[in-house]
């Protein structure tokens, strides 16, 4: 009997070392605080060429546009990466036509052949054509494309690239193009354009932009464009070392008949949009009784890099980081919980000193669903490592509750 | 070999002491995994595993310590009925 009872003692005393071992072990689940949730949105843009025709014989005023190569990636914290390359696009209305008619008639049309996408859990795609290639590659950490049309040395490649290394995440746009030739006499030559935007783990955003050409041959002249200053050539390869101001590129180029406008870069709260260059020129007449009734003159608008890339970043504002992000996502009253970071779009009109774009840039891959990301986070909570203190306070509980219940029943 | 022994006796104790060190383990380890990234879709899996998993293995440990609580009290129960038994043969 006495050692029945001894028996007991011990394994009470056990039973209480346990919960006490277990009450301990809670303490530094508590004093070290989980990192706070960080939530990002990245997008990457890229687009050789954009061409938009305007001619009043067209009906409903509709501005054909042809754009390409383009590349785009988007990537988001919660496992959204849309990846997407096309050359050459006709834009998202003419693009969507097959399936509208589709719909509409109840027949299976093919979708438009030049583009290629991917999203999360695709992994890489790629589509070949004579002179086109294009690839995308969605993975967890990795959104990326690239579209190339024409062939090495007289072509163009777009490519863009969105990242995430550890808690760093890196959107970048880049656009190369050998020559491009606009109406008679204008060519440009050796064009390279770059767009990058970064955020390190406290949300520190770094931007860089590039917008270069090696030569653009007009009459009468012969520039070059580095680092946003633009060069007199002299007819040679060299630039020369006097930088040609804005106004008097501008005003050489449309005395040459091309009208030009010079966008600087334009730094958004989470990124960059690049330099650009839009050109105007102007298509000759058809010859009268063209079929489809088209006539008269066709003015035509290039646009040249714009390039986009963004990293909206939000981390919660109870860790000292968040107060250096400078991103105030603000918070939502009701729920506490912070607003998911939100991309401006890339629409630039308006703007003082901008191109008056005719057309807003075009969008191939649909924007980043800001509210569905903010209703997930609010769904998941504002810190998963609050549930999963819940979590293991509850497995702790029952642990002493069997203790509790054992010792009531005795 | 006192504890081997005490652990071959006693298999239901010792098995629940492990499961809830393990689980125990298994909650500190999912802890600092989540608190080495601020990503919620690298903190879920973590949450899953080790959170769910600790948590079913402390239940689990302390359903067999009080299994084996419980089976310690039907011995001294069976203790006494037997005493209780050989007073009464004694009597007669």
């Amino acid at each position: 009997m006495g050692i029945l009872l001894g028996m007991a003692r011990l394994h009470r005393k056990a039973g209480a070392a346990v919960c006490a071992v277990l009450g301990l072990a809670i303490v530094p689940l508590i004093s070290a605080d989980a990192q706070a949730d960080a939530t990002y949105a990245a997008v990457a843009e890229a687009t050789g060429t954009r061409v938009i025709l305007t001619n009043q014989s067209i009906p409903l005023n509709v501005a054909p546009q042809l754009q390409g190569p383009t590349a785009s990636a988007v990537q988001n914290s919660l496992q959204q990466s849309d990846a997407y390359a096309a050359f050459p696009y006709p834009g998202e209305e003419v693009a969507g036509i097959p399936g509208v008619v589709g719909g509409a008639a109840g027949v299976p049309l093919p979708a438009y052949p030049f583009v290629i996408a991917t999203s999360f859990g695709d992994g890489a795609k790629q589509l070949s054509y004579p002179g086109i290639e294009l690839r995308a590659e969605s993975t967890e950490t990795l959104t990326q494309s690239t579209a190339t049309g024409g062939s090495t040395g007289a072509g163009g490649t777009s490519s863009a690239r969105v990242a995430r290394d550890g808690d760093d995440v890196v959107a970048k746009a880049v656009t190369d193009l050998d020559a491009l030739r606009i109406g008679e006499s204008l060519v440009i030559s050796g064009l390279h354009a770059v767009a990058t935007a970064s955020r390190d783990s406290a949300g520190k955003l770094t931007r860089a932009s590039e917008l270069s050409f090696t030569r653009l041959s007009a009459p009468g002249f012969v520039i070059g464009l580095t680092n946003g200053k633009f060069t007199l050539q002299n007819g040679t390869e060299a630039p020369a070392q006097n930088d040609v101001p804005l106004a008097q590129i501008a005003a050489a180029l449309s005395g040459a008949g091309y009208p030009t406008t010079f966008q600087v870069p334009q730094e958004t709260p989470d990124g960059i949009i690049g330099a650009g260059l839009q050109i105007q020129t102007t298509l000759p007449a058809p010859p009268a009784g063209t079929p489809g009734g088209f006539s008269g003159e066709t003015p035509v608008t290039y646009t040249i890099g714009l390039l986009r890339a963004e990293v909206a970043y939000t981390v919660l504002p109870t860790t000292p980081a968040a107060a250096d992000t400078g991103v105030d996502a603000g918070v939502d009253a009701a729920t506490g919980v912070p607003g998911a970071p939100a991309l401006p779009t890339t629409d630039l009109a308006g703007l003082p000193g901008t191109v008056p774009v005719l057309a807003p840039v075009a969008a191939p891959v649909a924007g980043i669903d800001l509210a569905s990301l903010q209703a997930s986070r609010a769904a998941v909570g504002s810190d998963v490592g609050w549930i999963y203190l819940m979590v293991a306070a509850v497995g702790l509980a029952a642990v002493g509750g069997c203790a509790v219940l054992y010792r009531g029943a005795r | 070999m006192p504890l081997l022994d005490w652990a071959r006796t006693q298999w239901d104790r010792a098995l629940g002491a492990l499961a809830v060190l393990i689980g125990a383990i298994l909650l500190l380890v999912g802890w600092m995994k989540i608190s080495d990234t601020g990503f919620v879709s690298e903190q879920l899996p973590y949450l899953a595993s080790a959170g769910l998993g600790g948590v079913f293995l402390l239940g689990l440990g302390g359903m067999l310590w009080l299994s084996a609580d419980l089976r310690d009290q039907w011995r001294e129960l069976r203790g006494i009925r037997a005493r209780l038994d050989a007073t009464a043969d004694l009597a007669e």
